[in-house]
């Protein structure tokens, strides 16, 4: 019998989709229950082959009996909060002055976006000459000024917000271009409205620009969230995890347990903790987005009429 | 009081000027039509009353004071746009409230005075709704709401009816219309729609390719238009032109002798334009013959398109005629309603 247009194009569409469901699946699915397996087993490697010892909750006990494990998420949370915030608030000062700004606006759009196209090797090294403590151009500047210099990279504190640093440098380029483009399609007429109504430059941006930008917000922080926990490259290449294991990063960990101790069991663990702990933070944000969807509420709630 | 007076007013982009010298001077509690085709910088001219605008030259004054360099915030204007401007993020309250809420109005006034425009604009049960759960018409009116709540000096419209469906801008004319009745407050309007400034304004402002072409109240404009243009452009369906010369004894159009009230001496064999309302054409069994091209009823009148000496005339009949095209009329046009313009200048003679 023959299929009607609708029919047709509906098993069209269907089958056009399943090889790229079945590519997704095939290489992540398949490693990711590889990797699952493998925190629950115990593994060795011998004469060349796995050896599997199913070993319950044991790699997990390990886990949180491990203090360096406690510490590299107490340490990626601090890195994240803190990397999420000031780039996000940078960048949407940035766009809120670049849009603003007529003529230099083309060139600083440009400008502005430089840190992100740069290889992290190249920000790694970039920074390394900028934190050195004898050639590096900062404390020549603090010294300049009359301001004690700084071991940036030898010391623990140093450390950490020199990382956190050159994430925000490096990162802040993609949090402005999500937010830039956001306002540019801001309704111009809604804040020609606000002026008239006698609004002012802050209150256009807290009362108008802001929540309308809200969606690219809350998208902009998941993502550069995501980045955060994801964070490797150049923190691999400026401090290795140290001083003292001070900037271990959950992924510098798993890296470590993984290629350098080959913990196999333990490594797979800690990459599941941290998908766990990843979804239920993501479930949480789509809870409360629900939540707001039913009851909404706004920053300007409190004109009750 | 809240007179406003634009003198003057200039507005260039660089090269290309959009307005050259407009002056026009609005009366306290005026309610004024800018009207044109587009692009002759009547939204210009508002939004640069808006603040929205920096003036080139000349000035603009709101109640005595000169406003050229004052921002939208400190005019003490309100706007309502074509696209209603609403905060999406905000209801209804919130939107109408917002100008209050900017001024630090205590929380109890805000809602007494929304709730009094709410009444007056019949959105008293939407107030908790979010603009993207109205329609058209209600969040225009929403749009007018937030304006009045605020008793600004003066209202300024910019082609607020445009996205409505016919039948709701009708009825919204009149709303807008009776509020200015009510509120008395001095309203500058902008539109390209003849009728509704027609309708509408105390005064109208002709205005094309950045120019004033003539200022009047409305019926002053339709009677005497100053020009070809403004002769075109206010009434519906449009006035008619034929080239023709003026003789002593009518108005000559081809081959076709039209009447005319006795001309003045020195016009007598000069080359002119004979302008005549459609509705002042009328059809019966004398006067001019004409062959029928179109015939166009609309219930109550019936609009025939003709041909006449060559070119194309629209007369309109009230009653209903049994004519079909193809066939022959015969049309008198009411020689005390003709207009004569210089054909060169399109000025009126």
């Amino acid at each position: 019998m023959a299929l009607t247009f609708w029919r047709r194009s509906s098993v069209f569409a269907k089958t056009t989709t399943l090889p790229f469901l079945v590519l997704i699946v095939g290489v992540g699915g398949y490693s990711w229950a590889q990797v699952v397996l493998m925190a629950f087993s115990h593994l060795r490697i011998e004469a060349g082959e796995f050896v599997w010892q199913p070993a319950g909750f044991d790699n997990f006990r390990e886990i949180l009996a491990n203090e360096l494990a406690m510490y590299s998420l107490a340490v990626t949370a601090l890195f994240v909060v803190a990397t999420v915030v000031l780039s996000v608030v940078l960048g949407l000062v940035l766009a809120l002055l670049v849009q603003r700004s007529r003529r230099l606006n083309r060139i600083s759009q440009v400008v502005l976006l430089w840190p992100a196209i740069v290889a992290p090797v190249v920000v790694s090294l970039i920074w390394l000459l900028i934190l050195s403590p004898n050639i590096g151009v900062l404390n020549k500047l603090l010294d300049t000024v009359r301001l004690p210099t700084q071991d940036w990279l030898g010391t623990e504190a140093g450390a950490i917000v020199a990382i956190i640093i050159v994430d925000v440098w490096h990162w802040t380029p993609v949090a402005f271009l999500m937010l830039y483009t956001a306002l540019c399609a801001v309704d111009e007429e809604a804040i020609e409205a606000a002026r008239c109504d006698g609004a002012n430059e802050w209150q256009v941006i807290r009362y108008i620009k802001i929540p309308m930008l809200m969606p690219a917000i809350i998208g902009t922080v998941f993502i550069r969230a995501i980045m955060g926990v994801k964070a490797f490259d150049e923190m691999y290449l400026l401090t290795a995890g140290g001083p003292n294991g001070a900037t271990t990063l959950v992924s510098l960990h798993i890296r470590d347990v993984f290629f350098d101790q080959l913990n196999y069991g333990y490594g797979s663990a800690f990459s599941v903790l941290l998908v766990a702990l990843m979804s239920l933070a993501i479930g949480a944000g789509m809870l409360v987005r629900h939540l707001r969807a039913i009851r909404p509420f706004s920053a300007t709630r409190e004109v009750e009429a | 009081m809240a007179s406003v007076e634009i003198h003057n007013v200039q507005k260039s982009y660089g090269t290309l000027k959009a307005l050259h010298g407009v002056s026009i001077q609005i009366d306290d509690g005026e309610f004024v039509t800018l009207v044109g085709p587009s692009g002759c910088g009547k939204s210009t001219l508002l939004r640069m009353l808006a603040g929205l605008e920096e003036i080139s030259g000349g000035t603009i004054r709101i109640a005595e004071t000169v406003v050229n360099e004052l921002p939208p915030k400190d005019r003490d204007i309100a706007m309502v746009f074509q696209n209603y401007a609403l905060y999406p993020h905000m209801t209804v309250a919130e939107n109408m409230g917002f100008a209050l809420k900017l001024k630090n109005t205590d929380k109890r006034e805000i809602q007494g005075k929304v709730e009094r425009a709410a009444r007056i604009l019949n959105l008293d049960t939407l107030l908790q709704r979010y603009p993207r759960q109205l329609s058209g018409g209600q969040r225009q009116r929403v749009a007018m709401g937030r304006a009045i709540v605020r008793d600004p000096k003066v209202f300024l419209f910019d082609e607020p009816l445009s996205n409505l469906d016919a039948k709701l801008r009708v009825s919204m004319r009149a709303e807008i219309k009776s509020l200015h009745q009510r509120l008395g407050t001095t309203t500058v309007y902008v539109t390209h729609d003849q009728v509704e400034a027609m309708t509408m304004a105390d005064k109208i402002v002709v205005m094309r390719d950045g120019v004033v072409e003539q200022v009047g109240a409305p019926l002053a404009l339709y009677d005497s238009p100053v020009n070809m243009f403004v002769a075109g452009f206010i009434g519906s369906p449009a006035m008619n032109f034929l080239t023709g010369e003026i003789r002593d004894d009518g108005f000559l159009a081809g081959d076709v002798r039209l009447p005319l009230a006795a001309p003045a001496p020195e016009l007598v064999g000069r080359r002119a334009v004979y302008g005549v309302r459609p509705e002042h054409i009328g059809i019966g069994e004398d006067g001019v013959a004409a062959e029928v091209c179109v015939v166009e009823p609309t219930g109550a009148e019936t609009y025939l398109v003709v041909r006449l000496a060559g070119q194309e005339v629209t007369c309109v009949a009230r009653d209903r005629l049994d004519v079909r095209a193809g066939h022959m009329v015969r049309l008198s046009p009411d020689p005390g309603r003709i207009h004569l313009f210089d054909p060169q200048s399109g000025r009126r003679l």
